[in-house]
């Protein structure tokens, strides 16, 4: 026979199971497929009713983050050779409610993100005849990392102050909040400023540091968040020392 | 088709599963001797303040064998402390560019530890001096 390798899969439907159980599937060994085909394998060949998201294949539309041996992984960037003779387990991304096996309700995500107005917000409407916006290189330096985030939610999974505090906004929507912070066409950051510089925004960060480590493109959050703490602070002083601050 | 999202509770050891968190969870916890020792050498303020024979009782209760124990631990939490804050430095600092070009993660690391090491050396100088 030739050589296979097993999946345990993390499965939950909410109209059968009252609790998530884990399911194993053998699956053929193939030295160029990635986790992502092998579900793709067991949805096809074993059992059609497996749900999984993942489309791009490439590390890029951010849809197919899930645990691998217990580590947030991108299944379409993890290939099995690298799990070879092991038993690959693959759950649903932690710290997240589980809609159905794999795939988990990212609504909470999204409302954080969107209360940080995650777009350029610009004072007044520029008209078409002024040009374009100028950058130099040295200004779209200051932010260019932090576009890179494809909201694949790794940085969530790993990080224990999410586990422990539902209301902090988290490492990718802080991350992108300052990606526009940072952008010099931008003059949102005031507006910002409001979660971003609240108890549960920062602050609640206790700077572990794994969301940058499993960021699969190299985003990272936890630099953008200590860096907001750091002009979070300066807002802070300058609303009390400065003439015309609030208290 | 009924949504019924299911919140899968904390597991109990979620430090102890994983080596990053059980190194962070370290790392916080070595605060607890950086505070300690800080906690001495108040100690010992006070009983210089109080005088002689205050400042001597307490100079033998440091090189007591209990005394230099609880030092030693107390620094090798503290050197673990400080080396695992100085691998996290550069993302607290605002991109420093030199040339447009941002300073590598590990020169500023780099940096960190060339600076305690002639701290410390100047430190011993002096007292030793
Ligand atoms: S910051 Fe990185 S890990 Fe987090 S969602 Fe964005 S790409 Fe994914
Ligand atoms: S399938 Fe698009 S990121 Fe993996």
């Amino acid at each position: 026979m030739s050589e296979t390798i097993t999946i345990r899969v993390l499965r939950y439907d909410p109209d059968k199971d009252a609790e998530p159980r884990f399911e194993d599937f053998i699956v053929p060994y193939r030295d160029e497929w990635v986790v992502l085909d092998a579900l793709a394998y067991i949805k096809e060949a074993l059992d059609p009713s497996l749900a999984y998201r993942g489309s791009c294949h490439m590390a890029v539309c951010g849809s197919c983050g899930m645990m691998i041996n217990r580590q947030p992984k991108l299944a379409c960037h993890s290939f099995i050779r690298d799990y070879r003779g092991q038993l690959v387990t693959v759950e649903p991304l932690d710290h997240f409610p589980i809609e159905r096996d794999l795939i988990v309700d990212q609504d909470d995500f999204i409302e954080k993100l969107t209360s940080l107005y995650p777009y350029l917000v610009t004072e007044h409407d520029k008209p078409l005849s002024e040009g374009p916006n100028l950058q130099s290189p040295a200004e779209l330096a200051a932010f260019r990392p932090f576009t890179q985030c494809i909201n694949c939610l790794l940085c969530y999974a790993a990080c224990p102050q999410v586990a422990i505090n539902e209301a902090f906004v988290g490492p990718a929507a802080l991350a992108i909040a300052h990606r526009y912070n940072k952008d010099s066409r931008d003059s949102g950051e005031e507006l910002r400023s409001e979660v971003t510089d609240s108890h549960h925004g920062v602050w609640d960060c206790t700077f572990v540091g794994a969301c940058s480590e499993v960021c699969p493109k190299n985003v990272d959050p936890a630099a953008a968040i200590q860096r907001t703490k750091i002009s979070a602070s300066f807002r802070w002083l300058k609303e009390r020392l400065l003439p015309g601050g609030t208290s | 088709m009924t949504r019924r999202p299911y919140v899968r509770p904390l597991h109990p050891h979620w430090w102890l599963r994983d080596r990053r968190q059980f190194l962070y969870i370290l790392r916080e916890g070595t605060s607890v001797f950086v505070g300690l020792y800080s906690a001495i050498l108040m100690d010992g303020l006070i009983r210089l303040a109080q005088g002689r024979a205050a400042w001597e009782s307490y100079l033998a209760a440091l090189s007591s064998p209990l005394g230099v124990t609880v030092q030693v631990i107390c620094l090798a939490f503290t050197i673990f402390h400080a080396v695992t804050w100085f691998g996290v430095t550069p993302k607290a600092m605002p991109p420093l560019l030199v040339k447009g070009e941002p300073i590598p993660a590990r020169t500023i690391i780099r940096g960190h530890f060339i600076l305690w090491a002639v701290l410390s050396l100047a430190v011993l100088l002096v007292l030793g001096g």
